[in-house]
């Protein structure tokens, strides 16, 4: 989960951290009553993307070009965030980062801003919570303790993965601003009094799901069996049309499927899925039904979700794990005889 | 011998009561899992098996080696590190999106301890015809002498159809765990795998993300010893997506599949491309390592 500006900053500036005046502008009139007096004003279009500079979503603009760049910047992204101009003598970069289970907080700190991190170590929570022992380029400024301990503290409360401000700047009268920052939070972390749920992007409850370029479509149970479908497919020849997964599906209907009946949503999951690959053109479904979940009943989900959408395509069916000897069974009484092994499966598909 | 778990392993399961713990309960004891206790903190009580208030009540009553949970996510670090220093030494936690810093408390716990934590994010762990703790259905796999690893649950069911369909059986089947971290990495079980005389050749099912095979590959290359054959999932798709695997998302440009593939097959592993691959690439490996006859 990705934090942008406009839900960063204000964070920032409550531990203490100064950030230039701005606002999060969706039209004109925002815009208009966030300028007030101010001549010259920057523009940042609300992006998850690196370098917003290089790409010309980060504009400085005078009120009379204010209104054209804003245009411009609300087609890019998700509203444009508008701040009040800066001059400043010094761009630096601070930030914490949490490399991997077996590693430390680390804290990367640079006498520039963009991407040049000149100075990182591996630091203990209770040196980047006091702002203490600080080593590197940044040593020496005045204040810098005060904004490693907001950091760290943020970090610790947001469950951050990483954290960093870049530029920070100092002005010509000595002052520390954060002028940009970005953080990255542990999806999984619990949720902090911040009301920033609402930064958790939603996925299709029912089904795990991408679109791809190939002809099979294929409905599976788990990730990683699913994309190593996928990526068979892809070898041999035809490719796969999706990525999609009912394990969503599976645990929300679980008690039905222990049961043995058909689940409502994996039901509703295959339909979906079998509507999606006809209104793309494509005629062939590979089912891989292989879990410890009862077999048989996700089967007769998976089948009366065809029914439902009516597909006309054909179908590959291959089926292990809990109960597939009576999945087996089911299918052939369907009229549909399943595959010996996954490779005659895709052949098949 | 197998590793981590066999029929003489004192199981204790957490997270009994729901409706998938008691279903999954139920089916390891039919496979010959030696469950010796649940845990139930309301007090309910578990049929045939006893039942126990707390970890600790439990392990004074019943002195396990292995603690299986099926609790949900907010549960796993506390439960880990109640069992760590309740004295058990193998800790499996099936729950999905754990919070990152709970599995580094519950890793750090078991360390602490000397004990493993397997997952959060997984499977389980299944040695056939001795006994399984997780999801691990009693139809997947068959006695013998492969050794298999995953980050991905359910590419081990495929894998172990593919190779029992063929009589390639497996002396031990380990799911790390899925998720964004784990507290076992591939590179530990490979070893324990190295040290097992009940293992001739290991495999490998990775995927994109993280740097768990490249870590595994490092580990092959300075201390070399039995044969890897090993699967990386993920070459087709974006690298921003990790398409139902938080772990597998491609994060600042590392845990690429090119440079899974290079640093593995650098190793001197064989790296296959697709599953259709490796029953026959395990025989064929196997056949060319002098003394080794994989069942």
């Amino acid at each position: 989960v990705r934090l942008l500006e406009d839900q960063l900053k204000p964070l920032l500036a409550a531990r203490g951290i100064s950030v230039p005046a701005g606002a999060k502008v969706v039209d004109r009139h925002e815009l208009k009553r966030f300028m007030g007096s101010r001549h010259r004003i920057v523009l940042k279009a609300l992006v998850a993307a690196n370098d917003r500079a290089a790409a010309g979503q980060v504009v400085v603009v005078t009120r009379n070009r204010a209104f054209a760049e804003l245009d411009r910047l609300l087609a890019a992204g998700d509203g444009v965030w508008a701040e009040e101009y800066v001059e400043y003598a010094r761009e630096c970069f601070v930030g914490l980062v949490w490399p991997g289970i077996d590693d430390a907080p680390t804290l990367l700190t640079s006498d520039k801003g963009g991407t040049g991190v000149s100075h990182g170590r591996p630091v203990h929570r209770h040196v980047y919570r006091a702002g203490e022992s600080l080593t590197g380029p940044l040593a020496s400024l005045p204040g810098m303790a005060s904004v490693i301990r907001a950091v760290g503290d943020l970090f610790e409360e947001l469950a951050a993965i990483a954290l960093e401000i870049n530029p920070l700047v100092v002005t010509p009268d000595g002052r520390l601003l954060a002028l940009d920052a970005k953080a990255y939070l542990d999806p999984y972390g619990r949720r902090s009094p911040l009301g920033l749920e609402s930064a958790v992007q939603s996925t299709n409850p029912l089904l795990e799901f991408a679109r791809l370029d190939g002809q099979v479509g294929v409905l599976s149970i788990g990730a990683g069996l699913t994309r190593a479908v996928i990526d068979w497919l892809t070898v041999i020849g035809p490719g796969a049309a999706c990525f999609s997964d009912l394990i969503p599906a599976v645990l929300a209907d679980m008690t039905q499927l222990l049961a043995g009946e058909a689940g409502t949503e994996s039901i509703r999951a295959s339909a979906w899925l079998c509507d999606d690959l006809a209104a793309r053109g494509r005629r062939s479904l590979l089912i891989n039904l292989v879990s410890a979940t009862p077999i048989d009943s996700l089967s007769k989900s998976v089948l009366a979700g065809l029914r439902k959408a009516n597909w006309q395509g054909r179908v590959a069916v291959h089926l292990g794990g809990n109960r597939s000897a009576e999945a087996a069974d089911f299918w052939r009484s369907e009229g549909i005889q399943p595959a010996p092994d996954l490779a005659a499966a895709i052949a098949a598909a | 011998m197998t590793i981590l778990l066999d029929r003489t392993t004192r199981v204790l399961v957490h997270g009994a009561s729901g409706a998938i713990g008691r279903y999954q309960t139920t089916g390891m004891r039919a496979y010959g899992t030696n469950v010796v206790g649940r845990i139930s903190r309301s007090g309910e009580q578990g049929g045939e098996i006893p039942s126990f208030r707390s970890i600790g009540e439990a392990q004074a009553a019943v002195r396990a080696d292995l603690l299986v949970s099926y609790a949900g996510a907010g549960y796993v670090g506390a439960c880990a590190a109640e069992a760590f220093k309740a004295g058990i030494r193998t800790v499996v936690a099936v729950a999905e999106d754990v919070p990152f810093r709970d599995i580094v408390a519950a890793r750090d716990a078991g360390r602490a301890a000397r004990g493993l934590l397997i997952g959060p994010n997984t499977n389980g762990i299944l040695s056939p015809g001795e006994a399984r703790v997780g999801f691990f259905a009693s139809e997947f796999g068959s006695p013998g002498r492969v050794g298999v690893v995953s980050r991905s649950g359910t590419l081990i069911y495929g894998a172990l159809i593919e190779l029992s369909r063929v009589g390639i059986g497996q002396s031990t089947v380990v799911g790390i765990g899925g998720g964004l971290a784990r507290g076992t990495s591939a590179l530990t079980v490979r070893d324990m795998f190295e040290a097992d005389n009940a293992t001739d050749v290991v495999v490998l099912l990775g995927e994109v993300g993280s740097t768990e095979e490249e870590d595994l590959a490092a580990g092959v290359k300075a201390r070399p010893g039995k044969p890897v054959v090993a699967l990386i999932i993920g070459a087709v798709g974006s690298p921003d997506d990790a398409m139902g695997h938080s772990g597998a998302l491609v994060y600042d440009g590392k845990g690429g599949f090119e440079d899974k593939v290079g640093a593995l097959r650098d190793a001197g592993v064989h790296v296959i491309s697709h599953l259709g691959e490796l029953a026959e690439t395990v025989k064929r490996v196997a056949a060319r390592s002098a003394g080794v006859a994989i069942k």
